[in-house]
């Protein structure tokens, strides 16, 4: 199976383009910059949380919550969303707060002792999130359960996990890659934004060639692009086999300063700096 | 207890589809039909023990019941966190499986040893602890754990005691009186306790799980007289298993069970517990030695 990209089967499908009309794409990106703000804004306030990781999934995590999840739970195909690099967890609870997913929670409480928004997300605490995250390498082969049972009970829910590219370092990742292969599931997707994270470490490169080996089907998008990321979501193969998508993203993206800067992964800034920073947005 | 667990399985995987086994590459040998029915659920996941855990707590958050059986080194140890973060903290219900625990695979080196399992699991709040001592308490026990909404770990091993006893779950059963101090058998540790205790007076009692235990029996001690636990695992795991459950133990504890040493020798599991001093002639020794002071 070769990989593709979006734009080789990218056939301006409709209800993409619907989605996606200019006026969406407009107030789209609009939220995007206030969700980019609002992130820089609460990590100022409580001195907590992974800003550039949370940036890099930011667009991601919004296309999916506001075009396919909202519209799936009213359709016959359903989805589950998996953070499993749950340190970004700044993007999703900023989402969520803006699509009023957070059981009504004010995101500016983050961190804060009695809080339900934790630095990771909790499925104790928060009913929009399935699976509790943080410790890396856990959300994937959990998410590969859930889209097993389902198979097992033919229910058509399509579970989505979003892994980072550092947290394949993790050995149960590639575990997992076997195992989802083993039972052929259709109805799994990993994305993994691969915001370079794992070159300070052990890199990973060739990500959609290696997934290919583990017999999975893959793709490889810009991970900020709304037409890409849509089509990714919305792509249906005809393979027995889980599908990988590859998704290209910037550290930071969004904010000049911290755009692959390795000082801010785990920094907050002080709040009487936060009007400096470059959105570029 | 081996064949008294794939026997219960297929009966259970026959019977209600949201039963799933994931096997560790053990066992392997009892499933070979099942492995390739279609309509039941077995698979193999080979050696993949972290991922394992994880696909199981899936299966759990999706409404199923999975079991988990591998040998408890790689279940327990390797896949530790995966049983702390994905199984207990998200309260999701499942079974583990273990065989080989302390130093059933004695022959095999200390790659294959995991006398700690009993004391990792205690420090998780949910769990329920199971060592049956024989296949028959292990069928009690598979019949009233193995589908209720908690995750429950049952050890079993490859040495079994000879009595027949019918406990109820979490019950500490009288076998003798006495009264100089309470011996408390556990699990595969009680014909041991028994040769040991001949002609001595003291009361000797037996249980064979963790959690659920009768609790109150610890608190119903009138007598300060010495408590000696002789247990099949590291020693002081079901002293701190009591202690995390509320008990105090205000009377003079002893554990005797595996010391905190590597296990070096080749041999059987008997040859591991005369090292240990846990076969009936040092256990004898020790209980005397404890009474008089």
């Amino acid at each position: 199976m070769s990989t593709k990209n979006i734009e080789d089967f990218y056939d301006g499908h409709s209800s993409i383009d619907v989605m996606l009309s200019e006026k969406n794409l407009y107030q789209d990106q609009i939220a995007l910059r206030k969700l980019t703000q609002r992130i820089i804004y609460v990590s100022a306030l409580t001195q907590e949380g992974h800003i550039p990781s949370s940036l890099s999934v930011l667009d991601i995590i919004y296309y999916f919550y506001k075009y396919v999840y909202s519209l799936s739970a009213s359709k016959s195909l359903k989805s589950n969303f998996i953070l499993s690099k749950g340190h970004a967890s700044l993007g999703l609870y900023a989402v969520l707060e803006y699509l009023n997913l957070l059981d009504g929670l004010n995101l500016d409480d983050f961190c804060k002792r009695g809080s339900r928004l934790g630095g990771h997300p909790d499925k104790n605490k928060l009913k929009e999130v399935k699976v509790s995250t943080g410790s890396l390498g856990h959300g994937l082969p959990i998410a590969i359960g859930i889209a097993a049972a389902n198979k097992f009970e033919k229910k058509a829910i399509k579970t989505i996990t979003l892994i980072g590219d550092g947290e394949c370092n993790e050995g149960s990742i590639w575990e997992s890659a076997m195992i989802a292969s083993k039972f052929e599931l259709k109805n799994l997707v990993c994305i993994v934004d691969n915001n370079k994270s794992s070159d300070r470490a052990i890199k990973i490169t060739n990500f959609s060639e290696r997934f290919q080996a583990f017999g999975w089907k893959t793709l490889q998008i810009n991970g900020h692009d709304p037409f890409s990321i849509l089509s990714a979501l919305n792509y249906k193969h005809d393979e027995n086999c889980p599908l990988f998508i590859e998704a290209l993203t910037t550290k930071g993206y969004g904010v000049f300063e911290m755009e692959n800067n390795p000082e801010w992964h785990h920094k907050s800034p002080d709040m009487n700096t936060i009007s400096t920073f470059t959105i570029t947005r | 207890m081996r064949k008294i667990f794939s026997n219960y399985m297929k009966q259970v995987l026959q019977s209600d589809s949201k039963n799933i086994l994931f096997l560790g590459d053990i066992g392997v040998g009892s499933f070979l039909k099942e492995v390739e029915d279609e309509s039941i659920h077995v698979y193999n996941m080979g050696i993949a023990e972290q991922a394992m855990v994880s696909v199981a707590a899936g299966f759990s958050l999706a409404g199923f019941n999975p079991t988990i059986h591998t040998i408890s080194n790689f279940m327990i140890n390797r896949a530790f966190e995966q049983i702390k973060i994905d199984f207990c903290y998200q309260g999701l219900k499942g079974n583990l499986v273990s065989v080989g625990g302390s130093f059933d695979y004695a022959n095999l080196g200390t790659t294959h040893h995991c006398p700690e399992d009993i004391l990792l699991l205690s420090s998780m709040p949910t769990i329920e602890l199971f060592i049956p001592g024989n296949s028959s308490e292990l069928l009690s026990q598979l019949k009233y754990a193995q589908n209720n909404d908690k995750l429950s770990y049952f050890r079993l091993s490859s040495f079994e005691h000879e009595q027949n006893l019918n406990l109820k779950p979490g019950e500490i059963i009288n076998i003798r009186k006495g009264t100089m101090a309470e011996i408390l058998a556990i699990g595969p540790m009680l014909d041991f306790a028994l040769k040991a205790c001949e002609g001595l007076d003291v009361t000797l009692n037996y249980c064979n799980s963790l959690n659920p235990i009768d609790l109150k029996h610890f608190t119903d001690y009138s007598i300060r007289k010495p408590l000696i636990i002789i247990e099949p695992y590291l020693e002081g795991s079901s002293h701190y298993s009591l202690s995390s459950q509320g008990v105090v133990l205000n009377y003079p504890i002893f554990s005797f069970g595996f010391s905190k040493n590597f296990y070096t020798q080749y041999g059987s599991f008997l040859d591991a517990l005369t090292y240990f001093k846990l076969d009936s002639g040092n256990l004898r020794k020790r209980i005397q030695e404890a009474v008089n002071g």
